[in-house]
C-alpha cells in the first residue's frame, strides 16, 4: 500500500504544486491521476519513489516513510516510468538497457539474462535486443521504457503520461500489457489527461486541479460527470457525452454511466428495446 | 476552386536509410480545404509535410523522385525562405520554435528576417495576435507560458507571415485534450474566415473530425485512404483497420449495426440525428 | 544600470582586494535596496553559498605554505572568497537586469553581425531549458537505480554517462528541430534585417557609460601606480 498523507509540496521557486494531498493506493488496482497540464500530476508521481520529499506531510510505501530511505532502494518497489523515454536511454543496445538496471539492483549473471529475455519477449522487443534504443519508433521506445522498469518486478508501476507519442495501435498494445500487470497483483498508477484511454482501462480516477484532489472515485462515476470534469479542465469522453445528449433529447431512462464501447452497445440496446437491428434494416 | 498543392508520384528515401519514407504518393489539395493527415507514428506524415515546403530535399538530402507543385512553385528548387512566405509550417514542439525572449519579438522574428518595415510588422503581428487570441501575452516571455499558450505563440509567429497554406505537424501532441480541442476548433474557424488552406496531422481524430473537410490516412509511406472524412472512416471500419485510433462514436454506430457509408455519424449531434431518424 | 554593473565587474577584477570587493558588494546592496529588489537578489544567490565555501577552502590550501601567520592565512582566504562572491553578485545582477534580447541588440548596435548576437541570445535562452532537461534525466536515471553521489569513481563515471548521453542526443535532435524552425521563419532571408523594437540610448545610459569609463580609468591608474600595494 502506498499512503500519501496530507502532503504539501512547494518548489524552491516558491510555486506550491501540491496542496494537502491524501491518497491510498493498493496493489492490484489501476488508478489514474487526471488533470490538465500543470495540475500537479508529475509532482505527485515523483513523491511516490522519493525523488521529491514532501514539504509537509508524509508518503509511505509499504509502511516505509520515503524520507527515511534512498531513491534507489524505493525504486525497487516503486518503478517510475518517465514521460519522455529519450531521457532514460544511454546504453548501446536494447538488451543492455534492460540489464543495466537489473545489475544496479543487485541481480547477477544468469538471473539478469533470464529476466531481460523474459521482459523483452513479453513486450515484443526481443528481436531488437542488439539494436540501439535510439533507432526504435516512438511506441517501441515507450514499451522499452516500461520493460526496463518491469524487469526488476516492482510492486507498483507508475507511468507518467503513458499515451504521449503513441498511436492507436500502440495504445491498444499498452492496454493489454497494463491489464496483465494488474492481474499479476501489482499496483498501477497512471497520470494522464487522455480521457479516452483512461476510460478503457482505469477503475479508479483521481482528479487533480491546481495541486488539490477534487475527486477520487470509480472511473464510471467520475468520467461520466461532465460538470466535475470541466472543473478539472478535462473533456468528457465521447461515449458518456453522447449518452448525456441522448438523455437530454428524451431518452430519460438511459444509464449514462457507461465508458466502454461494449457497455454502450448494451446500454443503448436495452433502452431502445432492440438489439440495434433496426439500423441494419435501414442500411446496407 | 483551384488547386493549392499537387503531389505526383513522390517517393523519398533519406540518405543512408534502407526503407523509403514515402512511396509513390499522389495527392492534390484544393484551396480552402482543412485536410487532416493521420497514421501510425513514423508512417511518413512529417516527411511529406517537409517535402511541401522544401526542407526535403534542401535540408535533408536523399533520393527524391516525382514532382511537387505548391502554389505554382517547386519546393525542391525554391529557397525555403521564399516558400515560407506562402506556406507556413508549425512543428510539434513549441519550445524549439520560439527564439525571442518576449512574445511580441518572437511573432515579429520572421518578419524582421524578411526586412519588413516597422509599420508593416506592427500591422501583421497585431493581426496575428488577434487571430490566435493572445493579445494579453504580448510582453510576456514565451518560456513562462503554458504548453497551449506556447503553441499559440508559435502559430501566431507563422500566421504573421500571412501564408496562403498553413501546415501543422502534430501541433497538439503535447497538449491536453480540452486545450487541443479548443485550438483545433479555432484553426478551423481561421481556415474558413481567412481562406487559408490547412494541412495538419493528428492522432486523436475525435478532436478534429468536426473541422476536417478531408481525411488522409498514410501507412508506411503510402496513401491508404483519402477523401471525405465520413467515407474514409467508413472505409477504415469496413477494413477493421487498427493502426489508427478511430473515434468511438462511429465505432459504436458500426457495432450497433449502422453500416451505411453516408450515415456513419462522426459527432454526437449526428449520432442523435441518425438515431432519431432511424427510430421514426 | 547594466553598464554600471559591467563597470563593477571590471573594477572588481582589477582591484581584487578584500576591502574593494566588500565595498563593491555593499554598494550593490545599497543600489538593490534602492531598487527594492535586494531580497529577491539575495534569494537567487543562496545556491552560491557552497561554491563560496569551496573557494574559501581551496584558497586556504593554496596559501598554506606562503602565509606567514594563521591570521594572514585566513585573511587571504577570506579575500579570495569575498572577491569570488563579488564576482558572482555582479554577474547575477547583470543577468537579472539585462535581458539577453537587449544585450543582443547592443551587440548589433556595435556592428557585430546578427548571426553572432542571435547565437548569443539562443544560447542564453537555451540554458534554462537544458537545465530542466538535465534535472529530468537525473530523476529518470535515479528512478532506475543509478546513484550519482555514491559508489566508486568508476561507478560514478558510469552514472554520468547516463546523464550525458541522453543530454547529447536530445541536444542533437533539438538542434535539427531549431534549424528547421529557423528555415521556415526565413532566417537569413534578407540582407537588411529590420528590428521591430529598437533601443535608443537615453541620458541615463550615457551617464552610466561615462561612470563606467571613469571607474575603469580610476582603477587602472590606481593599479599602475600601485596605490594599494600595501594591502594583500
Amino acid at each position: 500500500m502506498i499512503k500519501v498523507d496530507s502532503v504539501w509540496y512547494e518548489y524552491p521557486s516558491g510555486t506550491v504544486a501540491l496542496r494537502n494531498v491524501n491518497l491510498i493506493i493498493n496493489r492490484g488496482e489501476i488508478v489514474a491521476l487526471m488533470g490538465e497540464n500543470g495540475a500537479g500530476k508529475t509532482t505527485l508521481l515523483k513523491h511516490l519513489n522519493g525523488l521529491l520529499k514532501p514539504t509537509s506531510g508524509r508518503v509511505e510505501v509499504d509502511g516505509v516513510d520515503t524520507r527515511t530511505t534512498t531513491v534507489a532502494s524505493l525504486s525497487r518497489h516503486v518503478g517510475l516510468v518517465f514521460q519522455n523515454p529519450d531521457n532514460m536511454f544511454f546504453c548501446t543496445s536494447v538488451f543492455e538497457e534492460v540489464s543495466y538496471a537489473l545489475t544496479r539492483f543487485g541481480y547477477t549473471g544468469e538471473e539478469v539474462r533470464r529476466r531481460t529475455e523474459e521482459v523483452l519477449k513479453a513486450f515484443n522487443l526481443w528481436h531488437y535486443r542488439n539494436s540501439s534504443p535510439f533507432t526504435l519508433s516512438g511506441g517501441e521506445k515507450k514499451r522499452l521504457a516500461i520493460s526496463i522498469v518491469l524487469a526488476w518486478m516492482p510492486s507498483y508501476i507508475v507511468i507518467d503520461e503513458p499515451t504521449t507519442g503513441l498511436d492507436g495501435w500502440g495504445k491498444r498494445i499498452l492496454i493489454d500489457l497494463l491489464l496483465n500487470l494488474k492481474d499479476s497483483g501489482r499496483g498501477i498508477i497512471l497520470s494522464s489527461h487522455d480521457v479516452e484511454f483512461i476510460s478503457d482501462i482505469a477503475e479508479r480516477v483521481v482528479l487533480l486541479r491546481r495541486g488539490e484532489i477534487i475527486a477520487d472515485g470509480a472511473a464510471e462515476d467520475i468520467l461520466t460527470d461532465p460538470a466535475l470534469l470541466e472543473e478539472a479542465s478535462l473533456l468528457t469522453p465521447q461515449i458518456p457525452s453522447l449518452l448525456y445528449e441522448l438523455k437530454r433529447r428524451g431518452l430519460r431512462d438511459l444509464n449514462h454511466k457507461c465508458l466502454r464501447l461494449d457497455e454502450a452497445v448494451r446500454c443503448l440496446s436495452a433502452i431502445l428495446g432492440r438489439d440495434g437491428s433496426n439500423w441494419r434494416c435501414d442500411g446496407v | 476552386m483551384s488547386t493549392a498543392i499537387e503531389v505526383s508520384n513522390l517517393s523519398f528515401r533519406y540518405a543512408g536509410a534502407t526503407q523509403w519514407a514515402l512511396r509513390n504518393v499522389t495527392l492534390s489539395i484544393e484551396e480552402g480545404e482543412f485536410a487532416v493527415f493521420t497514421g501510425a507514428t513514423g508512417c511518413g506524415k512529417s516527411t511529406l509535410f517537409k517535402c511541401l515546403i522544401g526542407l526535403i530535399p534542401q535540408m535533408y538530402p536523399g533520393e527524391y523522385l516525382g514532382r511537387v507543385v505548391v502554389k505554382g512553385l517547386d519546393p525542391a528548387q525554391t529557397p525555403v525562405s521564399r516558400m515560407a512566405q506562402r506556406v507556413g509550417m508549425v512543428f510539434q514542439n513549441p519550445d524549439n520554435q520560439l527564439f525571442a525572449l518576449t512574445v511580441e519579438n518572437d511573432v515579429a522574428f520572421a518578419l524582421e528576417n524578411l526586412g519588413l518595415e516597422r509599420a508593416e510588422i506592427e500591422r501583421r503581428i497585431t493581426k496575428a495576435f488577434r487571430m490566435m487570441g493572445i493579445e494579453d501575452l504580448r510582453k510576456r516571455s514565451p518560456f513562462e507560458l503554458s504548453g497551449g499558450q506556447k503553441q499559440r505563440v508559435a502559430i501566431a509567429s507563422i500566421l504573421a507571415l500571412e501564408p496562403e497554406i498553413l501546415i501543422l505537424d502534430e501541433p497538439t501532441s503535447s497538449l491536453d485534450g480540452a486545450t487541443a480541442k479548443k485550438l483545433l476548433e479555432e484553426l478551423g474557424e481561421i481556415s474558413k474566415r481567412e481562406e487559408i488552406t490547412v494541412l495538419l496531422s493528428e492522432h486523436r481524430l475525435d478532436l478534429v473530425v468536426r473541422e476536417a473537410t478531408r481525411l488522409i490516412v498514410i501507412e508506411e509511406g503510402k496513401i491508404l485512404s483519402d477523401g471525405d472524412p465520413r467515407e474514409v472512416v467508413h472505409h477504415l471500419l469496413e477494413d477493421d483497420y487498427e493502426k489508427v485510433e478511430l473515434p468511438k462514436l462511429p465505432r459504436l454506430a458500426w457495432m450497433m449495426g449502422l453500416r451505411r457509408a453516408d450515415k456513419i455519424p462522426l459527432t454526437k449531434e449526428e449520432f442523435v440525428e441518425t438515431l432519431l431518424e432511424v427510430g421514426k | 544600470m547594466s553598464f554600471l554593473v559591467t563597470a563593477l565587474i571590471f573594477g572588481e577584477y582589477w582591484g581584487g582586494m578584500l576591502t574593494v570587493s566588500t565595498a563593491i558588494i555593499l554598494t550593490q546592496l545599497v543600489f538593490l535596496k534602492l531598487a527594492k529588489s535586494a531580497r529577491y537578489m539575495l534569494s537567487t544567490m543562496r545556491g552560491a553559498i557552497p561554491l563560496v565555501a569551496i573557494v574559501f577552502l581551496l584558497s586556504l590550501l593554496g596559501v598554506l605554505e606562503s602565509a606567514a601567520s594563521s591570521g594572514e592565512l585566513i585573511y587571504k582566504a577570506l579575500a579570495s572568497s569575498i572577491r569570488f562572491l563579488a564576482f558572482l553578485t555582479s554577474f547575477n545582477i547583470f543577468f537579472l537586469t539585462t535581458s539577453p534580447d537587449e544585450f543582443g541588440q547592443l551587440l548589433l548596435k556595435l556592428k557585430i553581425p546578427y548571426v553572432y548576437s542571435f547565437t548569443f541570445v539562443a544560447a542564453v535562452r537555451l540554458a534554462p531549458v537544458i537545465a530542466d532537461e538535465a534535472q529530468e534525466i537525473i530523476d529518470a536515471q535515479r528512478s532506475r537505480g543509478v546513484e550519482f553521489e555514491r559508489g566508486s569513481p568508476f561507478r560514478r563515471m558510469r552514472a554520468l554517462v547516463g546523464l550525458f548521453v541522453p543530454l547529447l542526443i536530445n541536444s542533437l535532435r533539438r538542434a535539427y528541430e531549431m534549424a528547421e524552425a529557423l528555415e521556415v521563419k526565413c532566417f537569413g532571408a534578407s540582407e537588411k534585417r529590420t528590428t521591430y523594437r529598437e533601443m535608443r540610448a537615453t541620458g541615463r545610459d550615457i551617464l552610466s557609460a561615462v561612470m563606467v569609463i571613469a571607474a575603469l580609468t580610476l582603477v587602472l591608474t590606481a593599479r599602475s601606480l600601485r596605490l594599494f600595494s600595501g594591502l594583500p
